[in-house]
């Protein structure tokens, strides 16, 4: 068993750079996806775009919660 | 058959203790000893097991022993027995290098002083060597570290800040006769009556460890009252203000903290040149005969520093004890492991006497079937141990993402329910729709 120092997939040194991009990323697509929830009517919106709005923002809201947790020190 | 010859062996050995010159370190609250003994077969067979012994007086403090021959370190089993490496032929000699260290055999006599008293000890060792064979010549020196005795044994004599006992010729086996030294000592009697140490991985590249410590003054106990304002004009004494703990040098996000919250009266410096941090730590009080405290420290520390892999193995290798202080003693010790969750076939090896208590489970953040704890107990450690631990588990690589995706599904899920119910119709009139009247 050769064994070798285990490093993070990702550079410890990165999370915070990231938590900062992709929550902003999140919360900017979230914030567009409750503006097209709250302004526009139910019948002009088309569902295919609500569902890939609702999917992106919730990519990038969960990484960014995630790589916000490892930044402050939450070791997931 | 092997077994009955080894037995038979050990029983008709006829060894002889030619030499043996000891050394007694009695200037702290733990008892050491260093002993040097030159060992003959004068019996017919060769011999290949020692049996070595405790000091008479002491043997139920024994909390390490470890012996030498050269710079090779000898198989010790649990009744002392001794292994070597090659067999003793007749009329061979080995000299082996004998450690031992004792935990509560410096008492403090007497056993409650006032605060402005100077701290006693009694040390009562064994005149001759304690061993099943026969010595020709035993010479013992106790350090105290001090000229303030208080009274000897006639067997002994004070040279310098050492008490020298008479040298003793040809005795058998089994000699004892009680030596006492009874002198002053103030060096901080702390002991860590309780140790929980947990190390919690994370294959996000940390390794966390908290060290909680229940650490207590066994020097002799204070009688009366404290007065601060007696305190602040005394310079030394039997109390303990400070204490210094050694840390990897790669940790960082240290803290020191109790119950109440942080605690301020600490200093952490980086000493590069011998790659370790040093954490000055002052408790809230200072620490008199018969106190107690309790604090918390933690740090983290990159998970290369600990961790190592191959393919979907895994082995987690610390220092199984933080160096709490110089020369700690740990009373009661606990260990735990918290391990990624989906971890198999967990294994581990130590250097020192360590027992594995049946797995726990933890939920922490993002966690859906628990993490595995593995969980050790021990008693006494000693700084001497230099305990490690490695423990091995495999991990398939692939579950890093298990984390990412519980929050993604998370958040996926808050949305979904949010465009469901934006869908819904909230009106109470007939269900005629604003657009289509425009239209």
């Amino acid at each position: 068993m050769a064994l070798s120092p285990y490093n993070s997939p990702i550079d410890p040194s990165l999370y915070s750079t990231l938590a900062f991009f992709l929550m902003i990323a999140g919360l900017g697509s979230s914030a567009y996806f409750f503006v097209e929830q709250v302004t526009k009517s139910k019948n002009v919106r088309s569902l295919s775009k609500d569902f890939s709005l609702a999917l992106v923002s919730a990519i990038f809201m969960g990484l960014g919660m995630m790589f916000t947790m490892l930044t402050v020190g939450i070791y997931v | 058959m092997r077994l009955y010859c080894l037995l038979l062996a050990l029983i008709s050995a006829n060894l002889v203790n030619e030499k043996v010159t000891r050394v007694f370190d009695a200037t702290t609250q733990l008892l050491k000893t260093s002993a040097s003994v030159q060992i003959r077969n004068d019996g017919k067979a060769s011999v290949s097991v020692i049996q070595l012994s405790a000091d008479a007086f002491n043997a139920d403090k024994l909390i390490f022993l470890d012996a030498k021959v050269g710079n090779k370190k000898l198989k010790i089993d649990g009744n002392l027995k001794a292994s070597l490496s090659s067999p003793l032929e007749p009329g061979q000699t080995v000299t082996l290098e004998i450690e031992e260290i004792y935990h509560g055999s410096v008492k403090p006599f007497p056993t409650e002083i006032k605060q402005a008293d100077k701290q006693l000890v009694l040390v009562e060792v064994n005149l001759y060597y304690t061993s099943p064979y026969k010595t020709e010549t035993s010479t013992a020196k106790i350090n105290i570290g001090t000229k303030k005795t208080e009274s000897l044994s006639k067997t002994g004599k004070l040279e310098g800040s050492a008490v020298k006992l008479e040298e003793k010729k040809d005795f058998e086996g089994g000699s004892s006769q009680k030596s006492r030294v009874h002198f002053e000592n103030n060096s901080p009697f702390l002991v860590a009556e309780r140790l929980e140490r947990e190390v919690e991985v994370s294959h996000w590249g940390n390794v966390a460890v908290t060290d909680k410590v229940w650490v207590k003054h066994t020097g002799a106990t204070l009688k009366g009252s404290f007065s601060r304002f007696d305190f602040q004009r005394q310079d030394i004494g039997p109390f303990i203000t400070e204490w210094t703990m050694i840390l990897p040098l790669v940790a960082k996000d240290v803290y020191y903290r109790d119950l109440i919250g942080n605690i301020s009266t600490s200093a952490l410096r980086q000493d590069y040149r011998a790659d370790e941090t040093v954490l000055e730590l002052t408790p809230r009080f200072p620490m008199f005969g018969g106190w107690r405290n309790h604090y918390t420290i933690g740090y983290n520390v990159p998970s290369a520093t600990y961790l190592s892999s191959d393919a979907s193995k895994y082995q987690l290798k610390v220092p199984a004890t933080p160096e709490l202080y110089n020369e700690f003693i740990i009373e009661n010790y606990f260990l735990k492991f918290v391990l990624p969750e989906g971890v198999t076939d967990v294994d581990f090896k130590t250097n020192f006497e360590l027992e594995r208590k049946p797995d726990e489970s933890r939920y922490t953040f993002l966690d859906t079937t628990g993490r595995t704890v593995v969980v050790f107990e021990g008693k006494d450690v000693s700084f001497k141990h230099a305990a490690k631990i490695a423990v091995t588990y495999n991990w398939n690589s692939i579950l890093i993402f298990k984390e990412p995706l519980l929050a993604i599904s998370g958040w996926a899920v808050f949305f979904l329910v949010l465009l469901f119910f934006a869908r819904m119709d909230y009106s109470i009139s007939a269900p005629v729709s604003a657009d289509k009247k425009k239209n």
